[in-house]
């Protein structure tokens, strides 16, 4: 084959002592799927999907807070100065902003709280 | 055996991950379980009034048997709810930050588990009864319960839980207060009217709200010295107006973040 291929004029190729990364890829892969079997393919692919949605979830969960929800985006885009205390600028203004959230959102605890009234008049 | 490790893997991973999103739902899951105790109540009490309606009607023994039924039915009910209505006031408690007035947040959660065990107790009564003639003094006892120290123990509970979210709105005032002072502190005018003028405003409103909290304190804490009925009209009135001063002072930095 390398005879073949200096008479083709092409430049002479060494023999290949161990196989290329392809080759080298390609055989792991075959490897690997010769030791999945489809019921573990399924399996591996339910894990991976719990985990994907765990994660999404907790990253969901903890976005909402009162000082992140519906933030305006304006606050979200600005460039983050810092101040004297490396308080991002931004990062006062999103105080600011959860601040005056907390204010307008209160809870009328005496509405939805009150003791609930109960008929314990049992006249038989 | 390498199905039955995966299996187990399977049953750990989604009990991590149920008990992190329960967690953090327990507020939403009070104020369900609250909820469907009230509808289960509302049901329980149209069964008892039936039945009790038509023992009333026939006087038979069976009547008399199925009027038994549903009112220790109906009573047990009224337990479970003020059962569940005591855990959502705990929880919206506890969700509060207890650190600004430890002592105010401790009471009121020994107060809420005496009634809890108070309304666990008489539970069991209840369900404890054999007949008919058992239930009006279980009743009775309950109520004079809700009138002596439930209803107390319940607007004091509203009172502390609104308070300290008002004094932790409070320290978050002061907070924002000293960061955006820094901010002034740097600026070479920072001497000018404009924020000398921003500057008073923030402390007259401060002073103002630092008393009206006080006197909110005070009305709580006179309750729980004296035991006396509490008064949420009148500690609602000076929390509100901690509220006005606070809604003023956000408009304030509003204004003062557009000029620094």
């Amino acid at each position: 084959m390398i005879e073949k291929a200096v008479k083709a004029g092409i430049p002479e190729l060494e023999e290949p002592k161990s196989p290329g990364p392809s080759q080298k890829a390609e055989q792991v892969f075959v490897r690997v799927r010769s030791y999945l079997t489809k019921g573990k393919i399924i399996a591996l692919s339910v894990i991976f999907l719990i985990f994907i949605v765990s994660y999404l979830g907790l990253i969901l969960f903890s976005q909402q807070t009162p000082e992140n929800n519906n933030a305006p985006t304006t606050l979200k885009n600005e460039s983050i100065p810092t101040t004297e205390n490396n308080l991002p600028e931004t990062e006062l203004a999103k105080k600011i902003w959860g601040f005056s959230q907390k204010i307008t959102e209160r809870e009328d605890y005496m509405k939805n709280l009150s003791l609930p009234s109960v008929d314990l008049n049992l006249d038989f | 055996m390498p199905r039955t490790k995966l299996f187990l893997f399977f049953l750990l991973l989604f009990l991590v991950s149920s008990s992190q999103i329960s967690a953090r739902n327990n507020l939403e899951e009070s104020s369900n379980n609250y909820k469907t105790e009230y509808t289960n109540y509302r049901n329980n009490q149209e069964n008892y009034l039936k039945s009790k309606a038509a023992y009333k009607s026939y006087q038979t023994v069976a009547s008399k048997n199925d009027a038994f039924l549903k009112t220790r039915d109906y009573l047990k009910q009224v337990d479970s709810l003020y059962l569940t209505y005591f855990e959502l006031l705990r929880t919206i408690l506890e969700s509060k930050n207890g650190k600004n007035n430890e002592v105010l947040f401790l009471e009121t959660k020994n107060l809420l588990d005496s009634e809890t065990r108070f309304i666990s107790d008489h539970k069991i009564k209840v369900e404890n009864a054999k007949n008919l003639e058992e239930l009006p003094p279980l009743a009775q006892e309950l109520k004079q319960r809700l009138e002596k120290e439930i209803m107390n123990t319940s607007t004091l509970s509203i009172a502390v839980t609104d308070y300290l979210e008002t004094a932790s709105l409070l320290n978050e005032f002061s907070d924002i207060s000293s960061l955006v002072q820094n901010q002034i502190d740097k600026r070479e005018d920072f001497a000018s009217s404009l924020f000398q003028n921003w500057k008073s405003e923030l402390l007259i409103l401060n002073n103002e709200s630092q008393s009206s909290i006080e006197t909110a304190k005070k009305t709580i804490d006179n309750r729980l010295v004296a035991n006396n009925r509490i008064d949420y009209e009148e500690i609602s009135i000076s929390l509100n107006k901690v509220r006005e001063r606070m809604a003023r002072a956000s408009k304030l930095f509003e204004e003062i973040m557009k000029v620094i």
